[in-house]
């Protein structure tokens, strides 16, 4: 059996972990390429207009996926539905409807579906229980398969914080990256945004959400990524000499803590940057250029 | 005695300066861009010559160029430095207010502030979406109006009851406009009231937040016109400045630039009269796709923009 996995949105962060519960159940994983150009494209085609990029690069991906089950080199495709991580702390309102939504675009292909949300107690332990269950898998090995998943999980996100830090480099310029994960660590949009940011030191801020570190800057938030990008903001804020935020248009829950950030990293050079499909890189190649020269605080005259 | 040339080339008009050693300008022009940066660069360049005498143009030390056609010109002219417009208005502005704090600049297509501290850029923010609020609104609401940019000014001082626009969008501006022009409002009520929307806009989207200190100097074609600032003054209650070059500074600026990044090597200031040919293509070179500008010195590659590796100078 294989299945295909999008790497995009909120499964991207969680790959390593289905991935480790499906091979260690003998069933292949395909993951979908990096994107590119022609994946937001696709994505642009299927879509409606008031999606956000995010989602279009996700539809995207979908749709690679889709063209791979139609030649019959995949037997489904997963897409877990995220309702809450935390109790009281809710996934942007994506993460619950994607599964929906695949299943209304693409009607004739197999998608599998499995919820979380922890104010049922359906932590990602449990939902994995539920994924072997859905594919049939024997009571001990979706135990240990979804054990070792976490176990890998864990591992993952603590190697990816230990090279963060280890990033940090004190001879040069550091350069707070933040945003959510999917739009960040995203190749198409790093390449878009970064690739005119020259001789400094970049940081991508991904944290996760169980730390509490957040509460610096206000004691209630929302949604569950935006806990994440402030994670990443008060983790990093001693060490950083400035700092890019990258939200994807239109983003509701970066829409509401912009400003708060802002307030947050008052006295470090501060720059948010807008994408959608639509950007060229015309106009953030002037932004950064001067983003640039702001950072390196050269006097001319 | 060393010398500079900066040339700014902008989506409506391209400017050039020769400078010398002490940030003097010596010679200036100013033409229309007529969406052809190229000719555009060409008949400036031609014109510098013309007024120049030999001194200069056998001392030239540094070229730089700005505006939005930077790098395609800069490539062409073999600039010694390719700047950023907003870096490049900073300088100019700095070295003629050394004690600038802000900068506001509205253009013909976009509008921009820059927070300057201790004679660096601490801060800007640039128009994103639309155009709302730029020079391009104030041009097409006056045609609307039948009346020619020039005439805003006079206008702006005969109103005495400024009608209210909403600002935040030009098709909305004009629905606004005509309504308020319908129900009997004199043209002069009317052009003050978008002088004021323009304010009124740029204070909505800039400088929110921002702390505005004095001195505020104000740029970009929008700065001559005397209505605008005229209501940028009793908006914001402070003196602002616009400098008799105004239009000239992103050039100045960037001749500045050329100047302290020059290496002390001499350079030519000549555009060849031969034909440039831009391609623009869609590299698949890789997965990037990238949208990539080739330009071409009589059917010989001369460079590439936009590109994001060097896979498509070999797939062309």
């Amino acid at each position: 059996m294989k299945i295909g996995i999008p790497n995009a949105l909120f499964i991207r962060d969680k790959i390593p972990m289905y991935s480790k519960f499906l091979n260690y159940n003998n069933i292949d994983t395909v993951i979908s390429s990096d994107t590119t150009l022609k994946t937001i494209e696709d994505g642009v085609e299927i879509a409606t207009s008031e999606e956000c990029i995010a989602s279009k690069i996700f539809l995207g991906h979908v749709q690679e996926l889709v063209n791979l089950y139609k030649n019959n080199y995949l037997d489904a495709i997963l897409v877990p539905r995220v309702y809450k991580e935390k109790n009281n702390i809710e996934a942007c309102v994506k993460a619950m409807a994607l599964y929906d939504i695949l299943t209304n675009i693409f009607k004739d292909v197999k998608f599998i579906d499995v919820n979380v949300d922890y104010s049922k107690n359906i932590t990602y332990f449990k939902s994995l229980i539920n994924l072997g269950i859905t594919l049939e898998i024997n009571h001990k090995n979706r135990f240990f398969g979804a054990f070792y998943a976490l176990q890998e999980q864990k591992k993952f996100e603590k190697n990816r914080y230990m090279k963060q830090f280890e990033n940090i480099n004190f001879k040069r310029k550091n350069v707070l990256v933040i945003g959510n994960e999917y739009i960040v660590n995203d190749k198409y949009i790093k390449k878009l945004v970064l690739s005119s940011l020259n001789n400094v030191n970049i940081i991508f801020a991904c944290i996760n959400n169980k730390v509490n570190r957040y509460k610096n800057i206000s004691e209630q938030v929302y949604f569950s990524n935006s806990i994440n990008v402030m994670n990443g903001v008060e983790e990093y804020i001693d060490f950083i000499d400035a700092c890019i935020f990258i939200t994807g248009f239109p983003c509701a829950t970066d829409s509401l803590i912009n400003e708060m950030i802002k307030e947050r990293i008052r006295n470090i050079p501060y720059i948010e940057i807008m994408v959608d499909e639509n950007t060229s890189s015309i106009g953030i190649v002037t932004r950064m250029e001067s983003f640039s020269d702001i950072i390196e605080g050269r006097i001319y005259i | 005695m060393k010398y500079y040339v900066g040339i700014d080339i902008g989506s409506i008009s391209t400017k050039g300066v020769v400078i010398d050693e002490n940030n003097k300008i010596i010679a200036s022009d100013y033409i229309w861009t007529n969406a052809s940066p190229i000719d555009a660069s060409k008949r400036l360049v031609n014109s510098l010559i013309k007024k120049s005498k030999e001194e200069w143009l056998n001392n030239i030390y540094g070229i730089g160029t700005t505006g939005s056609a930077r790098k395609l010109i800069g490539k062409i002219i073999g600039a010694t430095s390719i700047k950023n417009e907003i870096t490049a208005h900073a300088v100019g502005t700095i070295s003629k207010y050394p004690d600038v704090s802000t900068i506001i600049e509205i253009g013909g297509q976009d509008s921009k502030i820059i927070i300057i501290k201790n004679g660096v850029v601490i801060d800007y923010a640039m128009n994103t979406l639309c155009a709302a609020g730029t020079g391009a609104f104030l041009s097409s609401q006056a045609k609307r109006l039948g009346i020619e940019v020039k005439e805003i000014q006079d206008y702006y001082k005969r109103a005495n009851n400024p009608a209210k626009i909403a600002a935040r969008c030009t098709v909305f501006a004009e629905s606004d406009m005509i309504h308020k022009a319908q129900i009997g409002y004199k043209k002069e009520d009317l052009i003050a009231g978008l002088c004021n929307a323009i304010v009124e806009n740029y204070t909505n989207n800039f400088i929110r937040g921002r702390r505005i200190e004095d001195k505020i100097v104000f740029q970009g074609g929008v700065s001559r016109n005397s209505g605008v600032v005229e209501s940028f003054k009793s908006k914001l209650n402070k003196e602002i400045y616009v400098d008799k070059d105004s239009h000239l500074l992103g050039a100045l600026g960037v001749a500045i630039i050329s100047k302290s990044e020059s290496k002390g090597d001499k350079v030519k200031l000549n555009i060849k009269d031969i034909e440039y040919k831009i391609r623009e293509k869609e590299c698949a070179g890789c997965s990037n796709n990238c949208q990539v500008v080739y330009i071409y010195e009589e059917e010989k590659l001369l460079d590439t923009i936009g590109n994001r590796c060097e896979n498509c100078k070999t797939n062309i």
